[in-house]
């Protein structure tokens, strides 16, 4: 019964996860600006890595191969928002007409 | 699992179709990273995961930071700050 | 004396050749060259109009030569995968008896349980080091062509790469800086791990070696050069780089000459430490290239 609903719980966040990557790839198509493309792909990215690892490990079972994947989980949500960042922080220094496409907080 | 494979087959022979048809030199690089990826998916399902480990270190990682700088040597990325 | 100082002159004219001057000219290809040309030079609108009309012709016929080349080059490589015998078949020409036995003896007679580093780094050794030497060359030639000193670097070049620190100083972005912090102890562990566990799991010099270098481009692109320079200089570099090398060639050296007179192994942890040298040497090579187009130096 328990192990039944622990796959089921599994399955479920890993098509919950899958779902938010088509959400990130689909917004990553259908925006026209750069900083809302990246918006898109950077929040779908973390919420997505999150609901497949968490599935992955309930639907393997608690064992070695469950805390390396832990451990890739924090590493991608430490690594993946600082890309998005420097991505964004780069767009902002470049391009010269920022303030036309949206608010910049002055540093 | 073979239905997986064959998938990331089709991904694989599409980005090799894309890479040198992409009009921009930059998303021909983002193309070829893809390419990279895919194959090392694709060595780890072959159950060779030395290869999957390099390819997607050089291949992923370390190629495309030597091609953005070269594209950057040559001033072929927009938005650079030099005139 | 007169001797002495035509050696001079030679030495004077070899080091203008190394440096690709123009050979001081002949007194007789000067008059040669003082004639009237036979044909008038074409003007330079003319010159311009013909370089345009070539230029055409050459982007006329070049997708089509490409898509020639290509579309034969996959017929012949279809072909090619026809013939191929069937996959994961038992009587494959490659199920003989040198990999049959690479996989039964290869952990007793090299000592390591991983049978792609017992066979890259022992059985196929030879191999593996010229690898390494193609990688020390490549670092070579690529340092030849980009390395900065005072020969081929002008003032307008150093202006730029100082107004370029300046800004890099100015915008100096924490987050990246905290978040390296963190990570570059976390890759270069795991760099060590990869290298030093590729007896007993995938891994081994190559991909330990690349980790390591990748750790490497972050620390510099997070912390800047002059942080670089701290934990790295050039001599430190160019010491690391060769003493890889040479600790590979000595090593491998004394397992062939050990393994071919049948003498006793007495160095059994041979595989670990010839991963070390091979992962020194991806290591440096990974660095440097990204060192020598990024700044020109290391």
């Amino acid at each position: 019964m328990v192990h039944n609903l622990v796959t089921v719980i599994g399955l479920a966040s890993l098509l919950f996860g899958v779902f938010v990557f088509f959400t990130a790839v689909l917004g990553l198509y259908r925006f026209d600006y750069v900083l809302n493309r990246m918006h898109a792909a950077a929040v779908g990215d973390a919420l997505g890595i999150f609901c497949i690892l968490i599935g992955l490990i309930l639907l393997h079972g608690w064992s070695l191969s469950a805390a390396k994947t832990i451990l890739i989980f924090l590493f991608l949500w430490l690594t993946s928002p600082v890309a998005s960042h420097l991505i964004a922080e780069m767009e902002v220094c470049t391009i010269s007409n920022i303030k036309k496409e949206c608010e910049v907080e002055e540093r | 699992m073979i239905i997986l494979e064959y998938f990331l087959l089709a991904g694989i022979i599409m980005c090799a179709a894309a890479a040198p048809l992409c009009k921009r030199l930059l998303s021909m690089v983002i193309v070829y990273m893809a390419f990279s990826l895919l194959m090392a998916v694709l060595w780890s399902l072959l159950q060779s995961p030395d290869l999957a480990i390099t390819e997607a270190a050089v291949g992923a990682g370390v190629t495309s930071i030597l091609f953005f700088l070269t594209l950057k040597k040559i001033h072929a990325l927009k938005g650079t700050r030099d005139e | 004396m007169n001797n002495s100082s035509e050696k001079q002159n030679w030495r004077k004219r070899i080091v203008s050749w190394v440096d690709g001057d123009r050979e001081p000219k002949d007194q007789t290809l000067f008059v040669m060259e003082r004639r009237q040309p036979r044909f008038p030079r074409p003007s330079e609108e003319e010159r311009e109009k013909r370089e345009k009309s070539h230029l055409k012709k050459f982007f006329n016929w070049y997708p089509i030569a490409a898509t020639i080349i290509c579309v034969s080059l996959i017929g012949i490589l279809m072909a090619a995968a026809l013939s191929m015998p069937t996959f994961g078949q038992a009587d494959n020409p490659i199920n003989n008896e040198v990999s049959e036995h690479y996989l039964e003896h290869g952990e007793e007679e090299t000592g390591s349980a991983n049978a792609v580093t017992a066979m890259i780094l022992s059985y196929r050794g030879f191999d593996t080091l010229g690898e390494s030497c193609v990688l020390f060359l490549a670092v070579v030639s690529v340092m030849m062509l980009l390395l900065r000193d005072e020969k081929n670097t002008d003032e307008h070049d150093l202006q730029k790469m100082r107004s370029e620190d300046i800004i890099a100083e100015e915008h100096h972005d924490i987050i990246l800086k905290q978040a390296a912090r963190f990570l570059v102890p976390c890759i270069f562990l795991f760099a060590i791990y990869v290298l030093l566990n590729g007896e007993t799991s995938p891994g081994g010099g190559f991909s330990g070696g690349t980790i390591l270098g990748a750790g490497l481009i972050l620390f510099s692109s997070a912390y800047g050069p002059g942080n670089m320079r701290m934990i790295l200089t050039y001599e430190t570099y160019s010491a690391v780089r060769t003493f890889g090398l040479v600790l590979y060639i000595t090593l491998y050296g004394a397992y062939i000459f050990i393994g071919a007179n049948n003498l006793p192994n007495y160095l059994e942890g041979m595989t670990l430490l010839i991963d070390l040298a091979v992962g020194l040497v991806v290591a440096c090579t990974v660095y440097g290239f990204y060192a020598m187009f990024a700044r020109g130096e290391i």
